[in-house]
């Protein structure tokens, strides 16, 4: 990822189900310098979120109880949440699945299995990209 | 559905060549010979494994996304595991099986299907952008739709956006949107157009979508909708293969993969037959007409084919070179009704000509147009362009099946009927259609044709 060292460290809030997947990403985004937070469901996410608002919210749309669209949609309707970045993870990536997820609030939208790469290539333009800058962010990104 | 049938017909040729190669490779000087009921176990159980096998690596499925790489390397393992049940027959029946050669075998059958493997994928490949899909829905569900078509890499093409009445039109679409919901009648009737796809699962766009479904089951053209509808994480379909791309895809001509295929490789193998067997008389009267008039052999006219594509229709020449122009100041004397030009004495006809349109000879070079996969054997007839624009919107969906060298119209008493009877009966054909029907066709012409009777 090619982004300039910040000098304080970003939280992400890594909603996923799954612990090794959970753990595999985490330890990733920790590797890059990054401050994470985690929950493995919605109700998880919230209490997270009520005591922080981090750079960037990861989650995964398949979640045990409410489902990760709702939890987009949660954040967009939270004033001080609104402008967070999220990038959703999904193992179903039909148009109609992207365009849920774009509709939701979701900013972009990432194919299980995936690589690092493409994770951290993913997160960087969510953060760095011409997003990052804009004060509402409605629009999803595919082909970053 | 034409990648279907593309696909089966990928399956058959793959089998024919195991079948050649198995044959040849008994047949060759210095191979051991198979015992017969060997020859037919091996061929059937490997018959099998290669179908199996194929199902299970999705080798024809009709979107497995793989290039030539990929087809090569799902091949050679097929031949392996194939090669693999073989000399597990071969240890089971010793007796028989003493002689068999299993290593002349695969040094046959490999190239074989590799080359007819990657004929075909390159043949596939090399009609890039063939079949145009316009996406109807400018929203995130249509943006999708088109990205997933484009990054999709098959020879799919995007042609263009409709939107809904009400909808803002996204930025960054992958194509031109070219008007809304209602102008796609217009937009059929102009273009060629292989599927459409409804872009939208929301209430307000219901009614605009139930209308397009009608324009498009008048037309004959192939439609998609949206799979799920409603938004759900974790549910799957039962049948994903179903709905792959997310679609549940319709057409308008009943869907009967198999049978398409085995007509396609009727078309191939009876037209090169015929050419080959006919093609002592194709010379001489190719002679007779460079001999008796000015002009090429040849007469290539514009036709429309499937879905409305134009190609070049072969016939040879029977009129004077100028025919075309002549024709505008013959129209007074039009005998037939509709959009169409029969007349029964017509003076830019030649002395040849008139010969070997009594006896269809002058249709023979299309045999060449189903041999390119232009047309069939047995379908409607192509019309001309100028008829296609005269064409009601039901009348279109004449061009949702590929054209033919007789159909039901033919043999029926051929210029006798009005061009409303005429639609209709193509109608009938399309609508039920089948094998049987197709070869009931063709034995009825052949006595048509032989005698010339009811020809202009």
């Amino acid at each position: 990822m090619e982004t300039k060292a910040p000098d304080f460290k970003r939280v992400v809030l890594l909603v996923e189900d799954h612990p090794t997947q959970r753990e595999a990403i985490r330890r990733l985004l920790l590797e890059k310098n990054f401050r994470v937070e985690t929950a493995n469901d919605y109700h998880g996410a919230i209490k997270v979120l009520a005591s922080c608002v981090p750079h960037l919210i990861c989650l995964d749309i398949a979640l045990p109880r409410e489902s990760g669209l709702e939890l987009c949609e949660y954040v967009r309707g939270e004033d001080k949440l609104r402008t967070v970045p999220i990038l959703v993870i999904s193992d179903r990536s039909s148009p109609e699945d992207m365009a849920n997820a774009e509709d939701a609030g979701a900013n972009a939208f990432l194919k299980k299995p995936f690589t690092r790469d493409k994770l951290l290539k993913y997160i960087g333009v969510l953060l760095d990209g011409p997003y990052s800058s804009r004060p509402s962010v409605r629009r999803l990104r595919r082909d970053v | 559905m034409l990648k279907q049938t593309a696909q089966s017909i990928n399956l058959v040729v793959d089998c024919l060549s195991l079948v050649v190669a198995s044959v040849v490779a008994t047949k060759i000087p210095g191979a051991y010979r198979w015992h017969w009921m060997v020859l037919i176990g091996m061929g059937a159980g490997s018959m099998l494994v290669w179908t199996l096998g194929g199902r299970v690596l999705r080798h024809y499925d009709v979107w497995n996304g793989r290039g030539i790489a990929g087809d090569v390397t799902l091949t050679m393992l097929l031949l392996g595991a194939m090669v693999g049940a073989m000399a597990v027959l071969r240890t089971i029946v010793p007796p028989y099986a003493r002689g068999s050669d299993l290593e002349t075998f695969v040094v046959v059958a490999a190239p074989a299907i590799l080359w007819l493997r990657l004929t075909t994928s390159w043949l596939r490949r090399r009609e890039v952008s063939i079949e145009h899909v316009v996406v109807v829905g400018t929203g995130p569900l249509g943006r999708h739709t088109g990205l997933e078509i484009r990054d999709r890499k098959d020879h799919r093409h995007v042609f263009g956006y409709l939107r809904f009445a009400d909808e803002p039109v996204h930025s960054r679409l992958p194509a031109e949107v070219l008007g809304t919901a209602i102008d796609l009648e217009d937009l059929l009737k102009k273009h060629v157009v292989n599927e459409v796809y409804l872009a939208s699962n929301r209430d307000p766009h219901r009614a605009e979508m139930q209308a397009a479904i009608g324009v498009l089951e008048r037309f004959g053209i192939p439609f998609a909708l949206p799979a799920a509808g409603f938004r759900f994480g974790r549910a799957r379909p039962q049948h994903e293969q179903a709905v792959a791309d997310g679609y549940v895809h319709y057409l308008s001509v009943r869907n009967k993969p198999v049978q398409l295929a085995v007509k396609r490789a009727f078309d191939i193998f009876a037209s090169s037959l015929a050419l080959a067997c006919l093609s002592p008389l194709l010379v001489a009267v190719a002679a007779l007409i460079k001999l008796t008039s000015r002009g090429p052999v040849l007469f290539r006219q514009n036709r429309v084919g499937l879905h409305g594509r134009s190609f070049h229709m072969l016939k040879f020449r029977s009129m004077v070179q100028n025919a075309e122009e002549l024709k505008a100041k013959l129209m007074a004397f039009n005998e037939q009704q509709g959009p169409v030009f029969k007349m029964a004495r017509d003076p830019r006809i030649t002395s040849v000509g008139r010969f070997i349109r009594k006896y269809s000879i002058d249709e023979l070079p299309q045999l060449l147009n189903v041999l390119r996969g232009e047309m069939s054997i047995v379908g409607p007839r192509p019309p001309v362009p100028s008829e296609v624009e005269k064409y009601e919107a039901w009348q279109r969906r004449r061009l949702s099946v590929r054209p033919g060298l007789t159909c039901v119209w033919q043999v029926s008493g051929r210029n006798q009927i009005s061009f409303e009877e005429w639609m209709y009966l193509d109608m009938q054909y399309i609508d039920h259609w089948s094998l049987a029907q197709d070869f009931q066709l063709i034995l009825k012409t052949v006595p048509i044709v032989l005698t010339g009777r009811g020809a202009s």
